[in-house]
C-alpha cells in the first residue's frame, strides 16, 4: 500500500467529522479550517467522489493540513483526533 | 622422504605432482592407515614387503578424499554465507519496492509560466511561475506561495483551474477582514495583492 494511498469516503469522513471541515456544493472545493474565528487553512476537496483519492490531490490535502505523511495517514486512521489536529495547528502558531 | 622404524612405517612425500619413494598394498582403493598431513603422505605399514609403490592415481585418491572433506567444510561455510546473502538480498528487495512506491508517489514534476490568470477582472502584474506534477492518473498544478491547487487529466486544463483558484482565494482572502485571517493566509493575500490586479480599479 502506497504512503497516500487514501479512500475518498474515509478522506471526507475524516476531514468532515474530526477537523470540522464542511465542503460546499457545485464548483466550490474548498474549505476553510477556522480557530479563534480566523480562518486558519484552506483545503481543497478531491474531484473523485470514490475510490481511490489520486496521489497528487492526497499530497496536496496532505500540505493543506500542514501534516507529515505519517498524521496524515493517522487522522484518516483514526489515531489523531480532531482536537490533537488543533493542539498541532496550534503548536505550529499558524493561529 | 622419511623413514621410519619399529614397524611404524613408510613415508611419502607428494611435491607437487612428484611421487617419490612411497608404497601401497595392492588393491584399488586406498589403503587404510594413509594418513595425509599437508603434502606428506604417511603410510602404517608392518612391512615394506607387503607393499608396492603406490601409484601417482592412488596418491591423488587419498588427496581426492581429503579435499572433498575440505570442499564439504568449505560448502557448509558457503552455505551459511549464501543465506546471509539472500535475506540481504530480500531485505534490499524490500526497500528498492518501498523506493519504487515512493518514487511513483512523486509524479514527475516540471514549472510552467502563468502570464495572465484567464479571467476579465484580473491580469498579472509579472509572470508567475507554477509547479505541474504529472501523475498516472492526474496532473496536478501548484502555485504553493499560496497553496493554489488544482487537478485536472491534463496539463492545460490543470493550468486553467488553477488560475481560477488563483481568482477564487484572491477574492476570498481581499473580502475577509485582516485580524480574521490566520498567520499564512494573511501571508497569501499580501502575495496576491503584489501579483495580481484587479482590472479597473482605481
Amino acid at each position: 500500500m502506497g504512503l497516500l494511498n487514501v479512500n475518498y469516503r474515509d478522506l471526507i469522513g475524516a476531514l468532515e467529522q474530526k477537523v470540522g471541515l464542511s465542503f460546499r456544493t457545485g464548483q466550490e472545493r474548498n474549505a476553510w479550517y477556522i480557530l479563534d474565528g480566523k480562518k486558519v487553512l484552506r483545503v481543497t476537496a478531491p474531484k473523485t467522489h470514490k475510490g481511490t483519492v489520486p496521489k497528487g490531490t492526497a499530497g496536496q490535502i496532505r500540505n493543506d493540513l500542514m501534516l507529515t505523511i505519517h498524521e496524515f495517514r493517522d487522522l484518516i486512521a483514526c489515531p489523531i483526533s480532531g482536537s490533537d489536529y488543533e493542539q498541532i495547528i496550534r503548536d505550529k502558531g499558524l493561529v | 622422504m622419511a623413514e621410519h622404524g619399529g614397524g611404524v612405517g613408510w613415508v611419502g612425500k607428494y611435491h607437487t605432482g612428484f611421487l617419490q619413494y612411497l608404497e601401497a598394498p595392492k588393491g584399488p582403493s586406498v589403503p587404510e592407515g594413509l594418513m595425509l598431513s599437508g603434502r606428506d603422505a604417511w603410510l602404517d605399514v608392518a612391512s615394506r614387503e607387503a607393499y608396492e609403490p603406490l601409484t601417482q592415481q592412488i596418491l591423488q585418491a587419498a588427496f581426492l578424499g581429503a579435499g572433498l572433506a575440505d570442499l564439504l567444510s568449505r560448502m557448509e561455510s558457503l552455505e551459511g554465507a549464501l543465506g546471509s546473502a539472500t535475506d540481504q538480498m530480500k531485505a534490499l528487495g524490500k526497500r528498492v519496492a518501498a523506493l519504487e512506491e515512493r518514487l511513483a508517489e512523486q509524479g514527475v514534476v516540471r514549472n510552467a509560466m502563468l502570464c495572465d490568470l484567464g479571467h476579465e477582472g484580473y491580469s498579472l502584474h509579472c509572470p508567475i511561475i507554477v509547479i505541474i506534477e504529472e501523475y498516472d492518473e492526474e496532473t496536478v498544478a501548484r502555485f504553493p506561495e499560496v497553496e493554489a491547487f488544482a487537478s485536472a487529466a491534463t496539463e492545460p486544463e490543470a493550468l486553467a483551474l488553477l488560475k481560477e483558484d488563483i481568482v477564487r482565494l484572491y477574492e476570498d482572502l481581499t473580502s475577509t477582514a485582516e485580524d480574521q485571517l490566520g498567520k499564512l493566509p494573511r501571508q497569501w493575500r499580501a502575495v496576491l495583492l503584489r501579483l495580481v490586479e484587479k482590472n479597473g480599479a482605481p
